[in-house]
């Protein structure tokens, strides 16, 4: 190999180096006149150069005034011998070009090399600010939800504690109750029937008849009242009773949000654990709910409490489209079938039905038949029970013929 | 082969002819796959961009020949079905600053698409 084939050989290796440099790197003189520029350089400014009309100019400082005026302004402000003049600083530049009008952003690095050399060194970051910009994005959604949590777990505790307190007050005043006048009054009644002869010959035998049958008539009131009394108190007590369920278990899966928790669970304990919250909803509209969950459902890997935001969802979707005002028994029938490879459940309603036109897009984002809904809790449904491996589907023959959900887990 | 920059049936003459008589022409001329692997490179392109044959072809042009033109320009133009437009660019013959004028060309009716480039 002769000396010019070898330096050949160098020149093309070296090439090979220079172009695959992943920043844009410019040497100018003073005035700014471009004497070497790497490809990565052209690849990034040439857009600029043709946008600002410089091209035949080919002069950095020209295109900088243009595109970065801040950057000259610190050129011209150096008055160092060599030295650098800006240090990996972040710029946002607008590149508007052939009807592409875009924001990026920069970063540039300037050198004076001495007195009549100049080094610029550059590279388009704003893939990597975008990147950045989510993360930062999400992070902060992040905290927002896990206050929101902070918040409604504070709230539920203290609602937890006010139900404890009041259910205290419930008990303390059905003791009292319990000690009420009935058995003195029974006392007194025996009293008086056991010298009923004596009260004859004080009030005559008509009064002393009429005396001991209003005692007795007070002693039945007082008994009357005081069951009613327990029976009311009862009734407060066993809701107290639920409302202390309900926020327990709220407060149960507040603690699982936040963070994607995946375990063995069983889906008929989540519905379970949902019909309980929707009771109230139920039975204001008079709402039969039945549900027939075989005890040996297969388990699935899931996130419980992501689950019951669907389960909830789902549930609470079937008793708003049911019109109280519709004749004939309004219900919600939830089933479960588990096959081989698939666990089924469809939540069935009597409700208001979807039209053939409205039912492809329910999953859409922003998409929703209700006058007070945002469009997210199907689309929502849809992803959380895709992450778990499984298919959402609604079905309807119709306005007015109800709608079937059902949920398919691969097994 | 004998042809100008500019000419309307250039790149049917370009299909036709092959790499070695690439060579006559005055203008850089670089035939890539429509992928923009590097089939023919010609003497002028050579001379232009500072790049033998020997390592451009084989090669992808817009990431490992010309990354100077990998932008929204030239290499995302080639996203065309029909492309055939001329541009002043700028190539980098090692790190000196050339001027230049490329004509993009590319086809359905043509297996190849071309890169050519003049000196301005």
């Amino acid at each position: 190999m002769n000396d010019s084939t070898a330096m050949e050989k160098q020149v093309q290796a070296m090439l090979s180096i220079i172009y695959q440099v992943p920043v844009g790197i410019v040497e100018t003189n003073a005035a700014g006149l471009i004497t070497q520029m790497n490809p990565k350089g052209v690849q990034l400014l040439m857009p600029f150069f043709m946008q600002y009309d410089l091209s035949p100019e080919n002069n950095m400082l020209l295109l900088l005034d243009k595109m970065l005026p801040g950057i000259n302004t610190a050129i011209s402000s150096f008055t160092n011998e060599s030295g650098t003049i800006v240090q990996q600083q972040n710029y946002q530049v607008e590149l508007n070009f052939q009807n592409r009008q875009t924001v990026r952003h920069f970063f540039f690095t300037v050198n004076k090399i001495d007195s009549d050399t100049l080094s610029f060194m550059f590279d388009d970051i704003t893939a990597f600010y975008e990147r950045e910009q989510k993360i930062s994005q999400a992070l902060q959604d992040q905290a927002v939800e896990r206050s929101k949590f902070e918040m409604a777990s504070g709230i539920l505790h203290d609602i937890g504690n006010a139900v404890v307190g009041f259910g205290s007050y419930l008990t303390k005043i059905k003791r009292q109750i319990s000690q009420n006048d009935y058995d003195t009054l029974k006392n007194l009644e025996g009293f008086f029937l056991k010298h009923q002869p004596q009260l004859i010959s004080c009030f005559g035998e008509t009064k002393a008849h009429a005396l001991t049958t209003l005692l007795q008539g007070l002693a039945q009131n007082q008994k009357n009242s005081q069951d009613e009394l327990q029976k009311a108190l009862g009734d407060q007590m066993n809701i107290v009773t639920h409302i202390s369920e309900i926020l327990t278990l709220q407060r149960q899966y507040i603690k699982g949000q936040g963070g994607s928790q995946r375990a063995k669970v069983g889906i008929r304990d989540i519905i379970n654990d949902c019909l309980p919250m929707l009771m109230a909803t139920f039975s204001k509209k008079n709402i039969s709910v039945k549900s027939t969950l075989p005890f040996d459902l297969p388990l699935i890997t899931g996130d419980k409490t992501r689950l019951m935001q669907v389960f909830l969802n789902l549930l609470k979707n079937a008793a708003e489209s049911i019109n109280t005002d519709h004749a004939g028994e309004q219900k919600i029938e939830i089933s479960a079938v588990a096959h081989p490879e698939e666990l089924v459940v469809s939540i069935q309603d009597t409700g208001s039905g979807i039209d053939a036109d409205v039912l492809p897009t329910l999953f859409t984002r922003g998409i929703t038949t209700k006058t007070e809904g945002n469009g997210l809790g199907l689309a929502n449904c849809r992803s959380i029970i895709e992450s778990h491996n499984g298919r959402l589907a609604l079905q309807s023959e119709g306005p007015g013929k109800g709608a079937t959900a059902i949920i398919r887990f691969k097994l | 082969m004998n042809a100008e920059f500019s000419a309307t049936d250039l790149l049917t003459s370009l299909e036709i002819a092959d790499g070695p008589s690439y060579d006559t022409l005055p203008f850089g001329v670089v035939k890539m796959t429509k992928d923009g692997i590097i089939v023919a490179y010609n003497k002028t392109e050579s001379e232009i961009a500072g790049v033998t044959p020997g390592n451009a072809i084989g090669k992808h042009f817009f990431t490992q020949v010309a990354p100077c033109t990998n932008n929204f320009m030239v290499a995302e133009r080639y996203a065309s079905i029909e492309l055939d437009e001329e541009i002043d660019y700028m190539f980098t013959y090692i790190v000196s600053p050339t001027k230049v004028r490329l004509r993009l060309l590319k086809s359905a009716k043509c297996k190849h698409q071309y890169l050519l480039v003049q000196k301005s």
